[in-house]
């Protein structure tokens, strides 16, 4: 039995070896989740235009606020803290349901908070907000950019009636890489 | 336990291997624009891994992105990856072990199984169907979240050992229309699916699939020991069972959801042929089989109220089984189970006291029909009909206390009473204190209820079983110790310590006035003590490893062993992509220790492997891949139950599947 046993962990070692040889080579672009989510969210920053007031309201800073669990997609927007959004640095902190978001620009729910979309969003409605969250149900609830996975890839959908109620401008390019458009 | 050590080497050494490509650069993303990030592929650990450290319990969920790195084909073989799960195949039903526990036979009444919420276990055998017969396409599962352990303080009936949530895909995910085809060779298993899913613009997101499956299956070598006294003259026989390990199965399922609606139809139709003779029908005789179909619907409804500090969700749900077996003694025999249930399920949880989730529950199923028959064609007069219906309910209240920043602790309570065993109470108590940020301990216990079903009470057939109308409830105890340890950013170690005891064990025996009859008994009490170990493991260029060791040690009160328990078990899965081939790779080793059959002897401990290589999406929407399952044609077998001729059944060798999958 024991024999067996050896005979089996050579065979898998073998196997692994194989499987280490063939990834040699160059680094793919891969990465979890939760950081490609972050790294959209960053993303579409550069093509969605704020009415100029809320932008001069906090000079300081860009202020992106996170609803919810700590989460692994939180932690990793939490990373982008110090990187430059429309000539400022980018601030990321956690906000209650008690907070009435007015100093936020981009409010990002997790998951957790499904229940609670329709509550946070029909108070949010109007503000120059942009919310972003990963599910269908979002969208329909009045959010404006949905982040979701399709095979191994992320996509994202978008309301343009949230959007444009929230008077932000998303640029036709934004438009145009959306997987869908819920038009107004 | 301290025998563990050669295999925690291994684990090492495995870590050490595989480790050397993780120097690799990783790729700022937020350097890439969004065309760039559009084309960047996800791997790694599941995005509800974060959360598990909050569950009361030692949860672990497999996503979909596993179930196609490794080609599983079967909710059971996608399980059979998890810590301290041991599998067992009769070549009729797929069977679910859970640390140490895998009474032959049990057709899994002792795991609560659901889909969406949805149970899956009827009410005539309980049966947790996992295997082929589940009637879900795995192609169909988002993710599938298992909850080890007793959870009968929430979910009542059947969740003795453990809850496992099946969660399918959404009509958004699937985005247009899917084919897929496969082709398993040896066992010429031909599988086709279509499937169509879209989120329309008015918010309803639908999905309709539907799957056909036929196998002919391998041909095996069976004996057929042993004097069966009503039928000496089927005794003794040997030979090739050809062409009677086939398959046939249709699966339906349909999804329509908008806003806080949800509607969810799983149908499945399964007919496997029967090369052992169950119930000692007669031996190598064609055209036995077993036929399972399985409706299961719900509508559901979640949303939130009083400024979200109050959830609701609801389902109203019901449930068709039907169960047909044909046997031949010689002369044909039909043996039926038909059950039909239709309940309501409400929960409410309020996070309006600060501190707390208080959650309540209120759960009313009633088993409508739940009727069983032996039917003789060539002799109608002896045709045996056994009508039954009943019901059930519960109501439970849990809260969960964050008594500070670090310390939580989390108390339930659940009654049901049933119209078989009465009234019954499962209580439920933890503590979760994250003693680091990257450190969670967890001290858990529970109690979970089980009455026994109408195949164990009452079924009797005069010939085979005899009914046992005294037949009483079981009930397990579980205490268990759970560490989490988070070592850097991608590195997961857990360590799980339990007890559990059993106490009025339902199983088959034999009839003490007829030892030719077999008939279920309350055996008596089990005890257990267990050690689960697991690391899971990510790298940059998206490899992942996972792989657990666990050790148990089952026994009757007395002393005695039980049937069909591993003392130990190792699982380990490799999975990532093939740098510059657009492949993808799933590799996988188990190891079973050697299991006590009926007779007393022991079955032979082995190592399974299988292989799974897979393309991403190929032009034109394209996606090929390859599984070699039993790679090394490992020659092994599984514990038969008192209802098989056979002590042992010898299981599949190496075979290999090409499955293509078409996105338009």
């Amino acid at each position: 039995m024991f024999v067996v046993m050896i005979f089996a962990k050579l065979r898998w070692a073998l196997l692994l070896a194989i499987c280490s040889l063939l990834m040699g080579g160059k680094a793919q672009a891969e990465s979890t989740e939760a950081e490609l989510k972050a790294a959209f969210v960053y993303g579409f920053t550069k093509y969605v235009e704020w009415p100029a007031e809320t932008l001069q309201a906090s000079p300081e800073s860009f202020e992106l606020c996170l609803l919810g669990d700590r989460n692994a997609f939180f932690e990793a927007l939490s990373d982008l803290k110090g990187k430059s959004v429309k000539n400022r640095p980018l601030r990321v902190r956690e906000v209650s349901h008690a907070d009435n978001f007015k100093s936020c620009q981009i409010l990002v729910l997790t998951d957790n908070e499904a229940g609670h979309f329709e509550s946070v969003l029909r108070r949010l409605s109007g503000m120059p907000l942009l919310t972003v969250n990963g599910s269908s149900r979002f969208l329909q609830a009045g959010g404006v950019i949905s982040l979701v996975s399709e095979d191994n890839k992320m996509r994202f959908d978008i309301n343009l009636a949230a959007a444009q109620k929230n008077k932000l401008v998303l640029s036709s390019n934004l438009l145009k890489l959306a997987r869908r458009v819920l038009q107004p | 336990m301290k025998r563990l050590n050669p295999r925690l080497t291994l684990i090492s050494l495995l870590l050490a291997t595989a480790g050397a490509p993780a120097a690799w650069a990783k790729t700022d993303l937020t350097a890439l624009s969004l065309e760039q990030l559009l084309e960047v592929t996800i791997v790694g650990a599941s995005k509800y891994a974060q959360k598990q450290d909050e569950v009361a319990a030692a949860a672990v969920v497999i996503t979909r992105n596993e179930i196609k790195a490794f080609g599983w084909r079967t909710l059971d073989e996608a399980l059979a990856s998890l810590p301290g799960i041991h599998t067992s195949y009769d070549r009729q039903y797929s069977y679910i072990g859970t640390r140490g526990f895998g009474v032959p036979g049990d057709f899994n009444t002792r795991i609560l199984l659901t889909i969406n919420g949805n149970r899956v276990n009827d009410v005539v055998y309980d049966a947790a169907i996992s295997g082929h017969d589940f009637p879900l396409d795995l192609d169909m599962v988002e993710r599938i979240e298992f909850i080890p352990g007793p959870g009968g303080a929430v979910y009542g009936q059947n969740a003795l050992f453990g809850v496992i949530n099946v969660v399918t895909r959404t009509g958004a995910s699937v985005n247009g229309t899917e084919v897929a085809l496969s082709y398993q060779g040896l066992e010429s298993a031909r599988t086709g699916r279509v499937t169509w899913g879209k989120l329309l613009d008015n918010g309803l997101d639908v999905l309709v699939s539907a799957t056909a499956r036929k196998s002919r299956g391998e041909d095996h070598f069976y004996s057929f020991p042993g004097a069966s006294v009503d039928y000496p003259w089927l005794s003794g026989e040997s030979g090739m069972a050809r062409g009677m390990n086939g398959i046939k199965g249709q699966q339906l399922f349909t999804r329509l959801a908008r806003g806080p609606w949800s509607f969810d139809l799983t149908f499945g139709d399964n007919r496997k042929d029967d090369p052992t003779a169950q119930f000692f029908s007669e031996p190598l005789k064609p055209g036995q089989y077993q036929r399972d179909q399985l409706l299961l619907t719900q509508l559901q409804y979640e949303d939130s109220f009083i400024d979200d500090t109050l959830r609701l969700s609801g389902r109203l749900f019901l449930g068709q089984a039907r169960y047909k077996g044909l046997f031949y003694y010689p002369s044909p025999n039909l043996s039926t189970g038909a059950s039909n249930w239709q309940g309501i399920e409400l929960r409410l949880l309020s996070t309006r006291w600060v501190g707390h989730k208080l959650m309540l529950g209120l759960e009313m199923q009633d088993n409508t029909r739940r009727d069983q028959a032996n039917l003789y064609p060539a002799d109608p007069a002896s045709n045996y009909l056994l009508p039954g219906s009943g019901w059930r309910g519960g109501m439970f209240v849990q809260d969960e206390w964050l008594l500070n920043n670090n310390l939580s602790a989390t108390l339930g309570l659940r009654f049901d009473r049933n119209s078989v065993t009465g009234n019954a109470m499962s209580p439920r108590a933890a503590l979760i204190w994250k003693a680091a940020p990257s450190t969670t301990m967890k001290a858990l216990y529970g109690r979970a209820h089980r009455a026994p079903n109408a195949y164990e009470r009452d079924y009797d057939d005069r010939v085979s079983q005899v009914a046992n109308p005294t037949l009483g409830g079981e009930a397990v105890d579980t205490l268990e110790l759970v560490l989490d340890q988070r070592l850097g950013k991608d590195l997961n170690l857990r360590g799980s310590l339990y007890r559990w005891n059993m106490r009025d064990l339902i199983v088959l025996g034999t009839d003490p006035t007829d030892p030719s009859r077999t008939q279920y008994h309350n055996a008596g009490d089990v005890e257990a003590t267990g050690i689960e170990l697991s690391a899971d493991k990510t790298w940059d260029w998206g490899g992942r490893l996972r792989g657990s060791l666990s050790h148990q040690d089952v026994a009757y009160k007395g002393g005695s062993r039980l049937d069909n328990s591993p003392q130990r078990l190792g699982k380990l899965n490799f999975s990532g992509p093939l740098a510059g081939t657009g492949l993808r790779f799933g590799a996988e080793l188990q190891y079973t220790s050697k299991r006590q059959t009926l007779d007393g002897t022991d079955l032979d401990a082995y190592w399974l492997a299988n292989l799974h290589l897979g393309t991403d999406r190929l032009a034109r929407g394209l996606e090929i891949s390859l599984g070699l399952y039993n790679l090394f044609n490992q020659r092994y077998a599984h514990p038969g139950s008192e209802i098989n001729w056979q002590n042992s059944i010898l299981q599949d060798g190496r075979s290999a599947r090409l499955k293509a999958i078409y996105h338009f």
